[in-house]
């Protein structure tokens, strides 16, 4: 009989997590970057169709008392799958650069690597581009291995250049069916078939690729295709060329640790880019979401240029402390919470 | 037949893949970024024992294989095939040689094994973890010899040959975990 009760983290463990919260926290505070607040509980979610939000329902008379964005707001409530789009209202009002720890919520994902409620660490650094964003990880990122006595090498590499270097093909301009060849057998030949683009990029990325980066090496892979990173800031590229975003990701210990990119700033953009999310949404069966109007009003306001990142709190710690299973950083994960 | 999407993986549910029938053993969530997710999973093909691994498509759904665990009373072998009877129906089912496998070495008339039926037909046989088995040749034993530790061969009424102390002689009976194919201890005699 499995006891439920006792936290699945060690003592040890949750000691080291208090100390590198309290690190990070010095970091921004001495790089001038303001620690903010944003709900959990939002009226707007992501669009992404591979993200499920968790809904809540607040069922309680005085919701249709409120005044709200939405038309008649019956208290769907989603739990954040990340505070992106509040943070950006904050940068839109002036804030300056800005970070936050705090939890953000998935559905569906439990696993090794995944907890459904986890912690995330996300910042915008105004007047920053992605590529010097890496930087800025890099700096944060080092010193908190040094102090686990895991020093690491940084690797940076562009997304075409992980491609070719180990499966020898341009995954921007390659045909779809060459993409089909090299997943191989893996996969059931019928559903093969039926891959997007897109998602045959992301099997081989997450099996054939991923796996090959160095364990001990902090990996950034940057210039994702555009069609990965529907808030990221289109990268100029010459005309004709493949359409990228100016976005990064950054591996460690064989986990995919964090995202950024350079911030899309213009509104019609993005309220182009969500529109189509809708469509693929639409496409797969989803569940229609509506587009947040705060946020894009405050794009309307002007938000500054700036990047942004979020890291998997759990999964820094993991890689910190070389454990295997996320349960072993967290008191309750989501079996004993 | 029943489907399982992905999301009801979790180690034991039972498939049905390259028209075999398996058993998920392990199941992990891959999802690269925000992109789509897969569910890449080890499986034990039940009519081979092999392990498989296999990659999922997270939404995918797979048809779930008639597999079932029952017990059956373990009746006789008339040379080609061993018959189980379900105790409560006394419906008969005959397991050949592949279903039977290694457990035919700890069959003893009238004991309950587990057997595993696909589409049902017995597709493996589990026999009870201790089986108490009568031993019809061994070396003459050193009586009263508990102190040594020394060990030697002893066949056992079902043909298997187990290491047990020297103590041991022709017609006692003997408990053996058929998990390890170990001698555990003498049953009184009867």
């Amino acid at each position: 009989m499995n006891d439920f009760w006792p936290p699945s983290a060690s003592l040890d463990a949750l000691q080291v997590r208090a100390g590198i919260s309290k690190q990070i926290r010095e970091f921004f505070d001495s790089h001038g970057v303001m620690e903010v607040d944003t709900p959990l509980l939002c009226q707007y979610t992501t669009l992404d169709p591979h993200l499920d939000s968790i809904q809540v329902h607040y069922q309680h008379p005085l919701v249709s008392s409120l005044s709200t964005p939405a038309e008649d707001d019956q208290g769907l409530r989603f739990l954040q799958t990340s505070p992106e789009f509040a943070m950006k209202r904050l940068l839109a009002a002036g804030s300056g650069s800005i970070y936050q720890l705090t939890k953000a919520f998935r559905l569906g994902e439990v696993g090794r690597h995944h907890n459904p409620e986890f912690g995330i660490l996300e910042w915008y650094q105004v007047g920053l581009e992605y590529r010097q964003l890496m930087e800025v990880v890099a700096a944060l990122l080092t010193p908190l291995f040094a102090s686990q006595g895991k020093p690491f090498e940084v690797k940076t590499l562009s997304y075409q250049a992980v491609f070719e270097s180990t499966l020898s093909l341009n995954p921007h301009t390659c045909s779809d069916d060459l993409l089909k060849e090299r997943v191989g057998s893996a996969l059931d030949a019928e559903v093969v078939k039926t891959m997007a683009r897109d998602e045959l990029l992301d099997y081989l990325f997450a099996f054939q690729l991923e796996p090959t980066f160095q364990p001990d090496q902090l990996t950034f892979v940057y210039d994702y295709p555009l069609s990965q990173s529907p808030l990221a800031k289109q990268k100029i590229t010459a005309p004709g060329a493949p359409l990228l975003a100016e976005r990064f990701e950054v591996f460690v210990a064989g986990m995919e640790l964090g995202n950024g990119y350079s911030e899309l700033t213009d509104w019609q953009v993005q309220q182009q880019r969500f529109q189509a999310l809708q469509q693929q949404r639409q496409a797969l069966g989803k569940n229609p979401l509506s587009i947040d109007p705060q946020l894009i009003n405050a794009l309307k306001h002007g938000m500054p240029d700036c990047a942004g990142v979020a890291l998997g709190m759990d999964r820094l710690m993991m890689a910190l402390m070389g454990v295997a299973h996320i349960s072993d950083v967290i008191a309750f994960p989501f079996q004993r919470a | 037949m029943a489907n399982y999407s992905t999301s009801e993986f979790r180690s034991g549910l039972k498939l049905m893949l390259d028209g075999d029938p398996c058993a998920i053993v392990d199941n992990e969530f891959v999802k690269p970024g925000k992109g789509q997710a897969f569910n890449r999973v080890r499986l034990r093909n039940l009519k081979t024992d092999r392990i498989w691994e296999r990659t999922f498509k997270s939404g995918e759904s797979i048809e779930a294989a008639d597999v079932l665990d029952v017990d059956m009373q373990y009746l006789y072998n008339d040379g080609e095939f061993w018959h189980f009877m379900l105790p409560d129906t006394f419906e008969q089912h005959e397991a050949g040689e592949s279903a039977v496998g290694n457990a035919k070495r700890w069959l003893k008339e009238e004991d309950t094994c587990t057997v595993t039926l696909w589409n049902g037909t017995p597709l493996t046989v589990v026999p009870p973890n201790f089986v108490e088995l009568e031993v019809t040749d061994t070396d003459p034993g050193l009586k009263g010899d508990t102190a040594s530790g020394g060990i030697k061969p002893a066949t056992l009424s079902t043909g298997a040959v187990v290491k047990v102390p020297l103590f041991i002689c022709i017609g006692e009976i003997l408990k053996i975990d058929t998990r390890t194919g170990e001698y555990v201890s003498r049953v009184k005699s009867k």
